[in-house]
């Protein structure tokens, strides 16, 4: 058998996955044939007389062109081949399949673990890779999203990394930039409205946004139009854009709402158009766009400079990279900060692509949640993988033991493996439902972290991941234990178990393999996961500074004009919304404030009296918001000093302000700000401090409190506004640890770390190292688990190396042919052409089913049977399979050119000879008496006068009586013969040669040899001939009476021999002798025709006359009646021959010499 | 030579073959032989074509192949007829014999 290996594979590999290790390679086996018939079909042509090189050249040319053969065959074959792997392959995935389940139903336990934990890792990883696609991997909902960036400003104070523009700076760069189509400005913050187009008043949140925006983003309506540049013409919004949800909700899903008028904040406006569903703006979730121009803002010089509300995005030209506009952008923000320092220089311009704008700080996360969400798989994985290996280490030893005196082979299929890929399919569906609910889990949880366009479906990629992961999980945990198992040999496991050893290196190095990559796999997740608990925890117990349990929100919207268009009227309405608020049971306070803690958005430049003026690149600024009198008391933020706002706060009182513990600290020395005054702005009021309350977070992420933490003041109605803040909180420690260093470790522990596997072990474990716990299995490990102490490990872990190395089969028959095909023994019941059982029920790999016999590794030859029990069947089992399969359905190729069958013109079977083949007939009679040994030695002696060595043969003559006093046969056909060829003493060999068999009585040779009870010595004729035949230029067999006239039977008493037996044997091509008398036609055709069924050909049909003159009008006619029915074949006239003549070996020779040049001598 | 032609002399290779192999396994060169002997050289196939069909009909599941060794003592590629190839063999059989007598029927009465 062929060496012949795919080369790149490990053995392992190969095993596991049941490739096949010596499959020859299909062109080899192809070449091999080839060239064995060319070898053979040489070689008779040399037995015939060819020389070496002639006959291979014939050889080729009957073949045809082999190159050409050869591919069309490995062609074949190579078809067979995929088909067959085909087959096979779904034959295995079936076997598995139903292997698998019942595996699972075997261990119920162990397969519901298996698939539960599997499923939590697919799920997981389906849901998070859901997240991560449709958020990092889809495509926005812009036209060109890569060159729509949106731009911040980034405050150098590091407060704010995505602050807003002022009219000013927007104008400016966009009339400066030279990278960017179109740059289009909004309001940064939606503006709260009242929607009264329906049965009743609704809030709805307005952007407000240059036309151009829609533009910018690139996105056009669903319905109607967008905003176009004159919409901004006008003072107010008259024409707006309705979001497609807004156009649901509040419109009704209206089909004609274009055109339509609806009233928002009391103001009818025209509906010019229905944004696509998909469409997320940059201010978040709003329900119309309004028109807005700059104009106005850019009025005042001076407020166009300090107002800073707006954002802005802006898209590219074509061309032009992120990197490019953003240092363009970076620029005009330098020139801007040098021409306007006191309200430019704070910040720098910076450029975000929209996505990540979009994605803002969800990406780290989303990214980190993905890793670990596969960290957790391949948990999983490593967990199974040990699992399985234990388990199927523990089975084969049981088994072992079970069967140690039933024969198997060893084979390559490791059973573990159809199980591992079995899982994932039961995995794969709670993987799913897993995902969704994950999904959904996270539409809740996280909507508002994510980007609004994130569209959280388990949509087709996401679950491909899933099949994916879910393939991957399977082929990943099994195939170490497939490897290790298929690796096991005999003399390592019996090796192993004679020593009372436990497991092979290899399976112990794999098994370190596997706990070592969930030890890392496990300390980096819960690594992260303590990161985060411990983030978590520190983000619960930072102070928030104030109390946010039992605090509800609500969001109240008052409609502009009447009856609320005074403050008066405004500060009615909170006054008795509070009073009536406060009167339900379990109210304790109520406030009105602007934003509530953590949204604080207001900001504003201070000045505190008294105190320096700040640097102007660093100008004194807080967060600040403006709240009623309960608004310390109901969110629990406590009182540091002074007072907070009462009765006497009021738009007619003087203005007051309460500031924040780290802002009074700062700004005031020993933090006593009450009694001080600051105040925005230059021209502004001068407002008294009149409490210190303590700091509250705006941002619960931020571990450090910050100066934006604002803890708002300020009367109602927004007279007085207070400012608070102040960095320095408490910076919080990690509490130090216990005693300062790790616990010590238990004592005995480290003597054993090095000690080598458990050879030693009093308790025979397998492993390596720490006698105390009994943990580790290889010298590596060191016993670092000291709290555990050194207990004794379960004894089921780690498995007894015993169950480890298994698949060698201790009850291997002697003599079991080793790679190859079936066993062949009697009971085996294969033939060449089965395949492989449905059901090989001796499990020891690779043997032959039901006779229990190995049928040796052959890859073809696999167990399905995992079960210890069936090691004794039956042979009555033994279930082959019929290999044959239909025919192929696809079409075949036919005969477009050159098909693959030719038919050549016929050759004669031995085409011309080359010059120096010799010539080698066989003389036969179309009847006894016709005149064969006439023509015979005619022809031997026209051949000798030629030149040509002659020899003569007659292999078998009866009628001889007995060899006379000179011991040779004067008067018969062989005598005659040898004369002709030239006797003895002309080199024609001794009479007994000529001659080697000899019968008395006149019958044909068979009868002859019957009757004499002495049968043809068929030796003594292969060897005369042997003489004769070597070196002879003309070697001529004279036959005893016709062509079937049986000559004798085979030496083991078989068939039958007559001349054309011999003629085919020994290569010699025919001529008949036929008598010229009537009823020569048939007997020369049944001759001839017989010859040539057999497979002879015949030279030449020589037509004896057997009288001088014709005597009849057959005589006649024969010649030519024979000439026409043989057209193939020349018959030649032989005229009569005196018999006195006939020993005249002069005139035989020139009555043969026609005959002897037809014959090409 | 016109396609059907080929087609039909195709299918007589098939059958040659499979009858070739009905006494037991042969290597090719034993069934070129054979086919020689038998069919008296009447049509000499390429035997490269020979080789050809052999692979056709173990691709089909007619016969099977399995290496072994010669009389001569080498390793020869030896085929087996399969249980559908003896179908095969047996329908084609009679297809064949029909055919050739309705041939020759018609041949002779012309």
């Amino acid at each position: 058998v062929s060496d012949a290996r795919r080369p790149g594979l490990p053995d392992g590999v190969r095993r596991a996955f049941r490739l096949a290790s010596g499959r020859p390679r299909v062109e080899a086996e192809v070449d091999a044939e080839v060239a064995f018939h060319l070898e053979m079909r040489a070689a008779e042509l040399v037995a015939r007389g060819w020389t070496t090189d002639a006959a291979r050249a014939e050889a080729v040319r009957r073949f045809g062109d082999p190159h050409q053969w050869s591919m069309a065959m490995s062609a074949v074959d190579r078809e067979r081949a995929a088909e067959q792997r085909r087959a096979e392959w779904l034959d295995d995935l079936r076997q598995d399949l139903r292997y698998g389940l019942r595996s699972l139903r075997r261990a119920p336990l162990f397969s519901l673990l298996a698939v539960v934990t599997l499923a939590l890792g697919i799920g997981a990883n389906a849901a998070v890779f859901g997240v991560v696609k449709s958020v990092l991997l889809d495509a926005l909902p812009y036209a060109d999203a890569d060159r729509v960036v949106r731009v911040y400003s980034r405050w150098r104070d590091g407060t704010n990394d995505r602050g807003p523009f002022s009219a000013g700076m927007v104008q400016d760069l966009r009339e400066r930039n030279r990278s960017f189509e179109r740059l289009a400005a909004y309001e940064g913050i939606p503006r709260d409205a009242v929607f009264s187009g329906g049965d009743a008043p609704r809030a709805v949140r307005v952007a407000w946004t240059e036309p151009e925006l829609f533009r910018t983003l690139g996105v056009a309506a669903a319905r109607g139009r967008v905003l176009r540049a004159d919409d901004a013409g006008a003072d107010t919004a008259w024409n707006v854009v309705v979001t497609h949800a807004a156009w649901r909700q509040l419109l009704g899903g209206d089909p004609a709402a274009v055109g339509r008028r609806v009233p928002v904040n009391g103001i009818p406006r025209t509906v010019v158009g229905v944004l696509p569903a998909g469409f997320v703006g940059p201010v978040g979730e709003v329900d119309f766009y309004f028109p807005r121009s700059l104009r106005g803002d850019l009025r005042d010089p001076v407020r166009a400079r300090s107002r800073q509300f707006l954002g802005l995005v802006g898209r590219l030209r074509p061309g032009v990279t992120q990197d490019a506009g953003r240092r363009d952008l970076a620029a005009i923000g330098a020139a801007a900060a040098r021409e306007h320092p006191g309200t430019d220089a704070a910040f720098e311009v910076a450029p975000v692509p929209i996505r990540d704008a979009l994605v803002g700080d969800t990406r780290t996360p989303l990214l980190v949640l993905l890793a670990s969400a596969g960290l957790v798989l391949a948990i999983t994985c490593a967990n199974l993988a040990g699992a399985l290996l234990s388990r199927t280490l523990t089975r084969r030893r049981s088994s072992r033991c079970a069967r140690r005196s039933a024969p198997a082979g060893d084979g390559s299929c490791g059973s573990s493996s159809p199980r591992a890929r079995c899982w994932p399919s039961p995995a794969g569906g709670p993987g799913v439902l897993l995902a969704a609910a994950g999904l959904g889990a996270v539409r809740g949880l996280a909507r508002t972290a994510l980007p609004p366009y994130a569209d959280l479906a388990l949509d087709p990629g996401a679950l491909l991941v899933t099949g994916a992961l879910a393939v991957a999980a399977g082929v990943a945990f099994g195939l170490a234990p497939a490897l290790s198992v298929g690796r096991a040999n005999v003399q390592g496991t019996l090796r192993d178990e004679g020593r009372g050893a436990s497991e092979g290196r290899r399976a112990r190095h794999l098994r370190g393999v596997l706990v070592a990559g969930q030890m890392a796999l496990c300390v980096t997740l819960l690594a992260g996961a303590g990161l985060l608990a411990r983030s978590l925890l520190a983000m619960a117990a930072a102070p928030l500074g104030f109390a946010p349990d039992r605090v509800l929100a609500a969001a109240v919207q008052l409609p502009p004009g009447r009856p609320y268009n005074d403050a008066a009227a405004r500060v009615r309405f909170m006054d008795r919304l509070e009073a009536r608020l406060r009167a339900l049971p379990g109210v304790t306070a109520v406030a009105a404030t602007g934003e509530i803690p953590t949204r604080t958005l207001n900001r504003n430049g201070f000045t505190v009296e008294g105190a320096p003026p700040a640097p102007t690149d660093a100008p004194n600024s807080a967060l600040y918001e403006t709240v009623t009198d309960d608004y310390f008391r109901a969110l629990g933020i406590a009182l540091r000093a002074g007072r907070t706002f009462g009765p006497q706060d009021r738009p007619d009182g003087p203005p007051v302000v309460i500031v924040s513990e780290g802002l009074a600290r700062r700004h005031w020395p020993g933090g006593n700000a009450v009694g001080g005054r600051l105040r925005f702005g230059a021209d502004a009021p001068w407002m008294e401090v009149v409490g210190v309350v303590a700091d509250v977070a705006n941002d619960p992420t931020r571990l450090r409190p910050s100066r934006r933490r604002t803890c708002p003041s300020v009367r109602r109605r927004g007279t007085a506004r207070s400012s608070c803040c102040a960095p320095g909180g408490t910076r919080r420690r990690w509490p130090a640890r216990s005693g300062g260093r790790w616990p010590r470790r238990t004592r005995g522990c480290r003597s054993t770390t090095r000690r080598r596997c458990g050879r030693s072990s009093p308790r025979g474990w397998p492993g390596g190292g720490c006698r105390c716990c009994s943990w580790a299995d290889s010298a590596r490990w060191r016993c670092s688990s000291p709290r555990w102490g050194c207990t004794p490990c379960s004894p089921r872990w780690p498995p007894r190396a015993s169950e480890s190395s298994a698949s060698g089969s201790p009850w291997a028959p002697p003599g079991a042919r080793s790679p190859g095909w079936c066993c062949g023994r009697a009971g085996c019941g294969w033939r060449p052409g089965w395949r492989r059982a449905r059901w090989v029920w001796c499990w020891s790999r690779g043997s032959c089913a039901g006779c229990s016999t190995a049928c040796s590794r052959s890859t073809r030859w696999r167990s399905a049977s995992p079960s210890p029990r069936c090691w004794r069947v039956p042979p009555s089992r033994c279930w082959f399979r019929y290999a044959g399969r239909r025919a192929s359905t696809r079409s075949r190729r036919c005969g477009k050119g050159r098909g693959p069958v030719r038919v050549v013109p016929r050759p004669h079977p031995v085409a011309g000879p080359g010059p120096a083949a010799p010539l080698r007939l066989a003389v036969t009679g179309t009847d006894t008496g016709v005149g064969k040994t006439l023509v015979t030695g005619a022809l031997v002696a026209a051949l000798r006068a030629r030149g040509l060595t002659t020899r003569a043969m007659k292999p078998v003559e009866t009628g001889v009586a007995g060899p006379d006093a000179a011991g040779a046969h004067a008067d018969t056909d062989a005598a005659r013969l040898h004369r002709a060829a030239g006797g003895e003493s002309g080199g024609a060999g001794t009479l007994a040669d000529v001659c080697p068999v000899t019968y008395a009585e006149p019958l044909a040779p068979m009868v002859a040899a019957e009757r004499a009870g002495r049968p043809v010595d068929w030796g003594a004729i292969e060897a005369a001939r042997g003489r004769l035949d070597a070196g002879a230029g003309a070697f001529v067999v004279e036959g005893a009476g016709g062509l079937l006239v049986p000559l004798g039977r085979d030496p083991d008493g078989g068939a039958v021999i007559d001349l054309a037996t011999l003629a085919r044997r020994w290569a010699l091509d025919l001529v008949v002798v036929a008598a010229d008398r009537l009823g020569v036609l048939n007997h020369a055709l049944l001759t001839v025709r017989e010859a040539e069924r057999r497979g002879l050909r015949v030279r030449a049909v020589v037509l004896n006359a057997v009288r001088p003159a014709p005597a009849d009008a057959a005589e006649v006619t024969n010649l030519g009646a024979l000439r026409a029915l043989l057209p193939g074949v020349p018959v030649v006239p032989f005229a009569f021959v005196a018999p006195e003549r006939r020993d005249d070996l002069a005139h035989l020779a020139e009555r043969g010499a026609p005959l002897a040049a037809l014959l090409g001598a | 030579v016109s396609d059907d032609t080929l087609n039909l002399l195709k299918g007589t290779l098939d059958v040659l073959v499979l009858k070739a192999l009905v006494w037991g396994p042969r290597h090719g060169y034993a069934v070129a032989r054979w086919l020689e002997e038998v069919t008296d050289g009447a049509f000499q196939i390429e035997e490269g074509a020979l080789y050809h069909g052999l692979h056709r009909l173990e691709r089909r599941g007619w016969l099977a192949s399995e290496w072994g060794v010669s009389d001569a003592n080498r390793r020869a590629k030896y085929y087996t007829l399969t249980p559908a190839g003896r179908q095969q063999l047996v329908a084609q059989t009679a297809t064949w014999t029909r055919y050739a007598e309705a041939v020759f029927a018609a041949l002779r009465t012309a």
